[in-house]
């Protein structure tokens, strides 16, 4: 058994660098065209993501139209099903998809560690301002906002800040995601404890004022929308959603700004489908893919893309915003799940 | 329809048995034995995984479980608490109205099995949701009658969600029992001057008990293994059970698989407990009499009470099996959030959506193959393991039934992630294909067909197979001429069940489907996950109604709705018997027990 997995330890080794050379090689600025073809004897590329299966969709008929012979096939799942199933694919020795994009910023350190990802720097990376990794492994694909929904039908009065939002004259009116199964909560209880400096305390307000916790972040926009809770922390795209069409749901922009999180792709170095995997890859960061998701209410990565229609640019937002800072995260996400454990319970 | 089968040990050699058998010993061994590698194969990956850190062996996961109360402590008693209250009310509900559709003049009291089942077919989270958006703040009761008579979130609700959804399988256990009862115990005691009230305290319920326990078992351990439901209506409220813990620790970075795996073996664990405990019970004795008589005489007159308890009765029928389904339909109908439920609030563009899907026909494909294919192998092996255990009483038919069981009071989430880790590669690697999902469906409900079939074979004398041989019929033709046509209520009963739980199976699909493979429950979940909760409740109407037509359909093939109570049974008995049998070994519960499972 053991030099049993001694050896897969040295094929895996083995693998790793034979995956690493190629993705190096890769890096020499290849076209398109050349790419293509290559893509199209493999058929297809798979990707792993927590993206909406309407964006999703939608990218799907664009890149299949534009790159025919080569399809584009999703297993889209909740960020944390989609670590589960890697992991599970990981220990069983085989991963079968090309790209991985999930909301959990904090995942892709430990995928480079792992040597999961390839280093891939494309072209289209001079066109993202930030969020790159220096080692070439990960890069921002889209930018998540979180902002406070509040019911017009059900209060008028809305929070000025986020420290607001824990007052007491919201007691019983707020709602939000559990820390522990939401990956873009976790980002943002980081984000208002830490950058922001509201701390520990700040939850425990909120927990005294009988906060619901939700499960993930579209549970608090219908439960917003529908007036459950008049108020929630969850993401702008919600808005954009056909089910909230003419929904009484504002969204509040606290005096601190909304929480800014990166949400970066990679791609695998054990790709198995490695051109096509880099096609999609490049597609993903090109103007047309990153217009969908300006669409659907989600700031794409590239500067060259305008922001969501009612919300203002980036690069605006960005001068007053918590943004959480990652090296905090990752050193911390235990110790924030624990705390919130200990708190919320779930 | 749960019991376990008991073991009647008689050390018989594995081949020499089935050898005898032809053909049977041959699908016995083949499909046991594939069933038996597909069961263990995965477990067998997740000890490992609880062992394991880093490649090297550790008990660290073990220790880490055992050292934080949020992990193991909390969770556990958690679990058992809502199982226990749950397990409760519905084996009181169920036997109430197992009594009431059987044996008494209720009105209406033969269609009372088919609308006890229809929160059954609902998935659980679905009743959850629509217990919220019905009792929730700004619900559709609220919105309407400006009341709020319930809690949305916490313990009492999914109380009471888990009742509304096990109740049946109670109900079943009871019914079953009850219509195989020897009616002249009863009749002897009323001749012997004994009030009515009084015969059915001093005869029936002591009758009764074995099964009634049997069916309290059962429900606690569908509960154990129940996730759906809690994490919707329970965590919100910062009540977290085993399975939601489990969920939290395989599905949320950073994850913590081996601790997940601990814990995936511990409920494991209280499931084999929970059968021991079902086989020593039943092992005890039983004063059930099982001779075939069919009619279970007069039935019982509910007089000044008649009106009264049909108009409760079927209250409670109605709302529970209605209301949850006309909540789910009005979601799926809703254009907007926040606009109220009235009429211009409603569209049918959420339908005109999912019928746009470009994977609709595909998924619906899916659905129905996969879950016809999982019952059709899960009836081969309930017969294999049911006749093996019963008839033959092997170990071999007896070890598919332990199997079997663990397998059902295991969580679809532990099953899916088992599989993941047994079958997405080498040496075999099935992700991506069909088999993946059709074995872990088999896998996860097989045990539903084993305890039915076998149950209803223990009602059935052997002296008609008897009879068989002796005439020089070999055993392959007594076992298709006499024993397969005489099971064939169970049969259909099993294969309905299985069926039902398959197309509705999500947390172990939601991991193992991809591209290509996706069922209806798939793309629902999907459409949950996205926030498109109209258009993911249009998916579940879908899926739902098809659950539901399937049940129908079969239900009427085998009379196992309503009137098949009694009628059903006295074809499959040709030469019945009044004699009183007082079994030496536990047997006859369990198959009067499970006739549930057939009926």
């Amino acid at each position: 058994m053991r030099t049993g997995s001694r050896l897969l330890g040295v094929a895996v080794s083995i693998g790793v660098a034979c995956g690493l050379l190629a993705a190096g090689a890769a890096q020499a600025d290849e076209s398109m065209d050349v790419l293509y073809a290559k893509a199209k004897s493999e058929g297809k590329a798979v990707m792993y993501t927590s993206v909406p299966t309407f964006i999703l969709d939608e990218w799907r008929s664009l890149f299949e139209a534009e790159y025919p012979g080569v399809k584009l096939e999703y297993f889209r799942s909740g960020t944390g099903k989609v670590l589960a199933r890697i992991n599970a694919e990981k220990t069983a020795g085989q991963l079968h998809g090309d790209i991985v994009w999930v909301a959990d910023a904090t995942a892709y350190p430990d995928f480079a560690k792992q040597g999961l990802l390839a280093s891939y720097k494309t072209p289209e990376w001079e066109h993202i301002p930030f969020g790159k990794d220096p080692g070439g492994h990960y890069v921002t694909g889209r930018i998540l906002a979180g902002v406070i929904f509040a019911n017009t039908k059900e209060t008028q009065d809305f929070p000025a800040s986020w420290a607001d939002l824990a007052d007491a004259k919201y007691k019983g009116k707020v709602a939000m995601a559990s820390a522990i199964v939401s990956g873009s909560t976790t980002v943002m209880v980081s984000g208002l404890v830490h950058d922001a400096g509201l701390g520990w305390p700040y939850f425990q307000k909120l927990k005294d004022n009988g906060v619901l916790i939700l499960q993930d972040v579209p549970d608090v926009a219908r439960s917003v929308a529908s007036g459950e809770r008049p108020l929630g922390i969850t993401l702008t795209l919600y808005k954009y959603q056909a089910e909230y069409k003419d929904s009484p749901i504002k969204m509040v922009f606290p005096k601190e700004g909304p929480i800014l999180m990166a949400s970066p792709m990679g791609l695998f170095a054990k790709a198995e489908h490695p051109n096509a995997g880099r096609l999609l890859y490049r597609f993903l960061l090109s103007q047309k893919a990153q217009e969908v998701l300006s669409k659907h209410g989600i700031y794409p990565a590239r500067d060259d893309v305008a922001a969501p229609s009612g919300l203002p640019p980036l690069a605006e937002v960005k001068k007053n915003a918590i943004i959480p800072d990652s090296d905090w995260m990752v050193a911390n996400w235990n110790d924030v799940k624990s705390q919130w454990r200990a708190m919320f319970g779930h | 329809m749960m019991q376990a089968i008991l073991p009647e040990p008689r050390p018989a050699a594995v081949l020499s048995a089935f050898r005898r058998q032809g053909t049977f010993g041959l699908v016995a061994l083949v499909g046991g034995g594939a069933f038996l590698l597909l069961s263990f194969y995965p477990y067998a990956q997740l000890l490992i995984a609880s062992l394991r850190r880093d490649g090297r062996f550790t008990l660290a996961h073990s220790a880490g479980v055992l050292s934080h109360d949020y992990l193991l402590r909390t969770p556990l008693l958690h679990s058992l608490e809502v199982s226990v209250a749950s397990a409760a009310l519905a084996t009181a509900l169920g036997t109430v109205l197992a009594w009431l559709a059987v044996r008494s003049d209720l009105l209406g009291r033969r269609a009372i099995a088919a609308f006890v089942a229809i929160p059954h077919i609902v998935p659980s989270f679905q009743l959850a949701s629509s217990w919220i958006v019905l009792f929730g703040d700004a619900g559709i009761v609220q919105a309407t009658t400006g009341l709020q008579p319930f809690a949305a979130y916490g313990v009492a609700p999914l109380v009471a969600v888990q009742t509304i959804h096990l109740t049946v399988l109670a109900f079943l256990n009871v019914a079953g029992a009850l219509g195989s009862l020897d009616p002249s115990l009863e009749e002897a005691a009323r001749a012997c001057g004994l009030r009515r009230r009084q015969v059915l305290r001093r005869v029936t319920l002591p009758l009764m008990l074995p099964s009634i326990l049997s069916g309290l078992l059962l429900t606690f351990a569908y509960s154990m293994a129940e996730f759906g439901a809690p994490i919707l209506l329970a965590a919100p409220a910062g009540f977290g059970t085993l399975t939601t813990q489990i969920y939290e620790l395989s599905t949320a970075p950073p994850l913590q698989f081996g601790e997940a795996a601990v814990l995936s073996l511990l409920l494991g664990a209280i499931a084999l407990a929970t059968m021991l405990v079902n086989l020593r019970l039943l092992a005890r004795g039983s004063y059930v009499t099982l001779t075939g008589k069919s009619s279970s005489g007069e039935p019982a007159r509910l007089g000044m009470l008649r009106g009264p308890l049909s108009l409760l009765a079927w209250g409670w029928l109605a709302a529970t099996a209605i209301v949850p389904l006309a909540a789910l339909v009005l979601i799926s109908l809703l254009e907007s959030w926040g606009r109220g439920f009235g009429p211009g609030n409603l569209t049918l563009a959420h339908y005109a959506t999912m019928l746009a899907s470009h994977t609709l026909t595909h998924a619906l494909w899916n659905s129905v193959v996969l879950a016809l294919g999982a019952a059709a192998l899960a009836t081969v092996i309930g017969f294999v393991a049911a006749y093996g255990a019963v008839r033959l009483g092997t170990r071999w038919g007896a070890l598919l039934d332990r199997m079997s069981f663990i397998n059902f009071a295991t969580p679809s989430l532990v099953i899916g992630i088992a599989f993941l880790l047994a079958f997405s590669g080498p040496p075999v690697n099935l992700f991506g294909t069909y088999w993946i999902l059709l074995f872990a469906y088999f896998v996860r409900y097989a045990g539903l067909c084993v305890r039915g079939i076998g149950a209803n074979l223990r009602q059935l004398s052997a002296e008609m197979e008897e009879a068989g041989a002796a005439c020089g019929l070999r055993p392959s033709r007594v076992l298709a001429q006499i024993t397969l046509p005489l099971l064939r209520h169970s049969l259909a009963a099993g294969f309905l069940l299985v069926f039902v739980n398959a197309i509705r199976e999500i947390s172990a699909t939601s991991l193992l489907a991809s591209q290509g493979t996706e069922t209806l429950a798939f793309e629902a979940f999907l459409r949950y996950a996205d926030g498109d909760y109209t258009v993911g409740s249009a998916y579940s109407v879908l899926m739902v109604a098809i659950a539901l037509t399937g049940s129908a359909m079969i239900a009427r093939r085998s009379r196992l709705a309503g009137a098949g109570f009694q009628s059903g049974r006295s074809h499959s008995r040709p030469c019945p018997r009044t004699t009183l049998r007082l079994p030496r070994s536990a047997g006859s519960t369990s198959s009067s027990a499970t006739g549930s499972c057939s009926r």
